[in-house]
């Protein structure tokens, strides 16, 4: 048989890929990417309606933060929501309980407002492991996604790791700085 | 293989109500009770509401930042075309319209879908339908009505081409969202990302189909297909949200969610023969969201009802196999009942993920499409259980459903690229039965303690996909640009796509091998991306993806445009706008849209009149705000401003306005022809007498036979040509706004229904469920017959076979088999129905079984 050039095949899935509404993205892609990174209390959460559609907004209180400009509080702004007798659904759309905590890749866009990078993917929720251990798992399900860049198929979701693990990773590749006054 | 049969199975009757999750597909849903049957009631458009079951959409400025190769006209035509993919469906009564660029409304927004461009990172798309909390109940129908829809895709859309079917098939994705339809594990549109299998050739699947068309079912939908019913236990107890998948032989995978209760119903299944394979989601980490990225169902309260534990997949009835799995048989218009199936609960959800790859070139991509007829026979594989090493991982087999096409497990290796320290994929081999026709395999991985199937994992064709080698301009006689596609497996068949944009064809070159077409209008200088796709599926962009060829747009003439009328529009009516060009404009359907500048404006109807005219229909929001409204013509890839604009006025006490569909009284349908009957509605008509209301069809006055509340029984002039003719009313000396109203050809006519043998129905024969029909229909004239319905006692029927009979008197002979669930008696009526041109009933004996 003809060896097949395989390496194109990463390159070709990109631009002739299956269509896919979120950008994978892995745990360094999340830390570089992440304008904030921050473990976080819900304080609580509001719906409103924003044009034609809902959002929520929430804020939560920083308890730790690990990378972007300190800040106690942070405004995350979410898709979908309820509002004035209307409710908007988002599939794959992120969702914070009020009283949680929560690690969370934060993303400010030029107009200021901060959301949950990368949908789901930047949000991590918090539980012990068997040996007690704080855990931070990563809010997707554990279903395949699809790397752009390479076509290939990511299966290893969703992310978990100690969160003593993510909370040096993450400091490691950007200590937080403070803002100018 | 051992197959066990369920023909004849426990058939019911069909039922109207909806006894658990009625759906194929998952749509946006809530309960209304805490308890069994739980009355579900999906998010869907309100098509009551809405004139002629059209939600506009709305692309809403400031545009996204593209990249200097890419134009906003070709986002536009790309976001159009995915559009259009949704109003294939024939099956449904929803038809999606393009509103136009619009800014953000000032104050509320109208019904539609609105495609915003926003600030997102690590997000290629979102959204949804935005809902009402109030549900509505039309007779047996019961949702939450949705107000509007909101698809977001980037602000910067510089890294993305829009000319990719990625982009292309993730507007189709978002676009089924914001008409209610959500995720789906059957490698249809709906599908995630990793193993969806659709292209821009054939981008929706049967389930995607069926999903839409159980929400907005066009007539005699459910009279066209089956049910599949049944509950998922897990030691008795229901498990809510698995995913039960109807899996035919050959064919689309079709598939629904299961309610709390374990109960489920897959609808809008075609008839015929189904594996039923029930598999979990991919449970989500945090609970109030559902496995999978599926929202989940709300309670009475609203609160989520959370999913089922995960369990091993199986076929039913509790096979790890197909060999050992049992058909279930469903003919159109029955239930197949008691389909239960019981699951064995595993402490973890295992992520069997499985992406397939063919190799048609140099490249090997996503879908896998294999050319049987080429030595090129297999596709590969990638899923992180399915090798170990170099070796294919301990107690694993891939297999097939249905025996079209088998796998050699023989020749099935691993491959290793990148050498032993990269990825391994398997590289798997079809045999293919001798009598098997082209079309999609379900994969089934087998693995020592579990189970994954992957629909259509694989698309067999026989042919490569199509190339494109070059694109050369060229003129017809009338001065039309033209285009000659030359490369490889071109076909009469092939469609052509510029920037997405369909050229129509203008013939075929047996000899070359090339094919002419008309090519759409574009500015001058534009830079078109052209792509060839196949009837098997295949685009050009397998060969092409990373250089498709593109055509540049020589000198195009100009032309201006203006509204041939000033007359102002009224707040609350309908009224009819027409458009007038330079010569040089070449309008044409598929390619040609009127736009209003503001959302309170809808065009209801539109007509290419001629290249350079158009008339259309436009509805005025009550609410719609006095003051100008402009228009332009988006035209194939270009868009020009109509020159003018029209008053919007509020409406005055007492102002009329007439519906310009006209409903024929022999048929209910909306469907008239000149000289015959027809009945006008007028909303709000005071008490008025015959005498007191003129009526003008094209010029020529029509007769009024009656008036009964807003109806008016009218007799239309015979000598108007069929097509839009101008509708003038008068009310007591006042005129209405005109509207056009649309003149059909005469109604279809059965001239005489016999056997295969000749013998005529019912007076020589009877037949039953089964049994070949041959139609003899005159008058239907140049209607495709795939959009041709034989109605037999109610039930739907589509063609098999069609031929002309007689030129001179345009009579075709429709062949059709007779369905099981048609009413057997001496006089059941068949009426041959062109779109909503119906014919007379006809009797025909169908006897009982």
């Amino acid at each position: 048989m003809k060896r097949l050039r395989l390496p194109i095949l990463m390159l070709l899935a990109a631009a002739y890929a299956p269509a896919t509404t979120m950008d994978y993205l892995s745990l360094e892609e999340l830390i570089s990417r992440a304008t904030a990174i921050v473990r976080g209390k819900v304080v609580g959460c509001e719906g409103f309606l924003r044009g034609p559609g809902v959002s929520t907004r929430c804020v939560v209180q920083v308890l730790e933060q690990w990378k972007g400009p300190e800040a106690e509080q942070w405004e995350v702004i979410l898709p979908g929501g309820v509002a004035s007798g209307r409710r908007q659904s988002v599939p794959g759309a992120p969702a914070l309980s009020e009283g949680s905590e929560y690690v969370l890749f934060l993303w400010s866009g030029p107009s200021g407002e901060t959301q949950i990078l990368g949908l789901s993917q930047g949000l991590f929720v918090l539980e012990r492991d068997e040996a007690g251990q704080e855990q931070a798992v990563q809010a997707v399900p554990a279903d395949a996604a699809l790397e752009r860049s390479s076509g290939r198929l990511v299966t290893d979701r969703p992310l978990r790791l100690r969160l003593a693990e993510l909370r040096s990773r993450s400091r490691a590749a950007a200590p937080p700085r403070r803002e100018t006054q | 293989m051992r197959r066990r049969w369920l023909g004849g199975w426990l058939l019911a009757g069909l039922a109207l109500c909806l006894a658990a999750n009625a759906w194929a597909h998952y749509p946006f849903l809530r309960y209304l009770k805490d308890s069994p049957p739980y009355q579900p009631a999906p998010a869907k458009f309100d098509l009551e509401a809405l004139p002629d079951a059209i939600v506009p959409y709305y692309i809403v400025r400031p545009l996204p930042t593209l990249d200097s190769a890419q134009k906003p006209e070709s986002l536009v035509a790309q976001i159009r075309q995915a559009a259009e993919v949704w109003n294939t469906v024939r099956t449904s009564r929803l038809r999606l319209r393009f509103g136009g660029i619009i800014d953000a409304p000032a104050g509320a927004w109208p019904t539609g879908i609105y495609i915003q461009f926003a600030e997102l990172e690590g997000v290629l798309a979102r959204g949804g339908p935005v809902t009402l909390d109030t549900v509505v109940q039309r007779g047996e129908d019961r949702f939450f009505p949705i107000q509007t829809s909101l698809i977001e895709l980037p602000a910067d859309l510089r890294q993305w081409s829009i000319h990719s079917d990625e982009f292309f098939l993730t507007v189709v994705h978002e676009l089924g969202h914001a008409l209610g339809l959500q995720h789906t594990s059957t490698s249809s549109a709906m599908t995630t990302a990793a193993t969806r299998t659709t292209t821009r050739a054939k981008p929706l699947g049967a389930d995607d189909i069926a999903g839409l068309s159980l929400l907005y079912p066009a007539p005699a939908y459910e009279t066209r297909t089956a049910k599949i019913r049944g509950r998922i236990t897990a030691g008795g107890a229901g498990v809510h949200l698995a995913s039960v998948m109807a899996l035919p032989p050959s064919g689309d995978a079709v598939s629904t969610l299961t309610a709390p209760d374990g109960t489920y119903e897959i609808a809008g299944l075609p008839p015929g023969l189904y594996y039923l394979y029930v598999h979990p989601l991919p449970p989500a980490v945090n609970q109030v969201l559902g496995p999978g990225d599926v929202v989940l169902p709300a309670d009475p309260g609203g609160k989520p009802v959370p999913a089922g534990p995960p369990f091993e997949g199986v076929f039913y009835p509790n096979a790890r196999s197909t060999d050992a799995a049992t058909y279930v048989y469903v003919p159109a218009g029955n239930v197949a009942e008691g389909i239960d199936v019981e699951v064995n609960l595993r402490p973890a959800y295992k992520n069997y993920s499985v992406a397939t790859y063919g190799c048609p070139g140099t490249y090997c991509l996503q879908p896998a499409y294999v050319n049987r007829s080429s030595k090129r026979d297999y596709f590969l594989a990638w899923g992180p259980q399915l090798t170990a090493g170099s070796e294919m991982a301990p107690g694993l087999s891939v297999a097939t459903v249905g025996g079209a096409s088998v796998i050699l497990p023989q020749k099935t290796k691993v491959y290793q690229p990148f050498g032993p320290d990269g990825f391994s994929y398997l590289q798997l081999y079809l045999s293919h039965h001798l009598l098997s026709g082209p079309g999609a395999r379900h994969l089934v991985f087998r693995f020592q303690d579990d189970l994954y199937v992957l629909p259509s994992g694989v698309h067999v064709t026989d042919s490569q996909p199509p190339s494109i080698a070059s694109v050369e301009a060229s003129r017809d006689v009338e001065g039309r640009l033209l285009a000659i596609v030359r490369g490889s497996n071109l076909l009469p068949s092939t469609r052509i796509l510029f920037d997405g944009v369909p050229a129509p064809s203008a013939g075929f070159d047996w000899e070359t091998g090339s094919l002419t077409v008309l090519v759409p209008p574009a500015p001058s200088g534009h830079r078109a991306v052209v792509v060839a796709l196949d009837a098997s599926g295949q685009t050009s962009l397998f060969l092409d993806a990373l250089a498709p060829p593109v055509f540049e747009y020589p000198e195009m003439p100009g032309y201006s445009l203006r509204l041939a009328s000033s007359a102002p529009l009224i707040a609350g009516t309908d009224a009819m706008v027409e458009v007038t060009a330079d010569q040089g404009a070449t309008f044409r359907t598929g390619w040609t849209e009127l736009v209003p500048s503001t959302p309170n404006v809808t065009v209801r109807r539109l007509w290419v009149a001629a290249p350079n005219r158009l008339l259309a229909n436009v509805r005025v929001s009550a609410q719609a705000p006095s003051g100008a409204v402009s228009f332009s013509v988006v035209n194939g890839l270009r868009a020009d401003a109509v020159g003018g604009s029209l008053q919007i006025l509020p409406a005055a006490q007492g102002t009329l306005s007439a519906e310009p569909n006209l409903v024929n009284p022999a048929t209910g349908r909306r469907s008239v022809y000149p000289g015959g009957e027809a009945w006008l509605r007028i909303p709000n008509l005071p008490g008025v007498a015959s005498a007191e209301i003129s009526i003008a069809v094209g010029g020529s006055p029509a007769m009024v036979l009656g008036v009964s509340g807003e109806r008016v029984h009218l007799k239309l002039p015979a000598g108007v040509p069929v097509g839009p003719a101008v509708l003038n009313i008068t009310v007591r000396g006042q005129p209405l706004p005109p509207v056009l109203v649309a003149l059909d050809p005469p109604s279809p006519v059965v001239r005489a229904v016999t056997t295969t043998s000749g013998s005529l129905i019912p007076q020589q024969a009877a037949v039953r469920a089964g049994d070949f029909l041959v139609i003899y229909a005159a008058g239907l004239g140049e209607t495709d017959i795939e959009g041709v319905d034989i109605l037999i006692g109610g039930v739907a029927h589509s063609s098999i076979w069609s031929y002309p009979v007689s030129r001179d008197e345009d009579v075709r002979a429709l062949w059709v088999v007779v369905a099981p669930n048609v009413p057997a008696g001496s006089s059941v009526p068949l009426i041959v129905a062109a779109g909503e041109r119906l014919s007379a009933p006809h009797p025909v004996a169908v006897a009982a079984d």
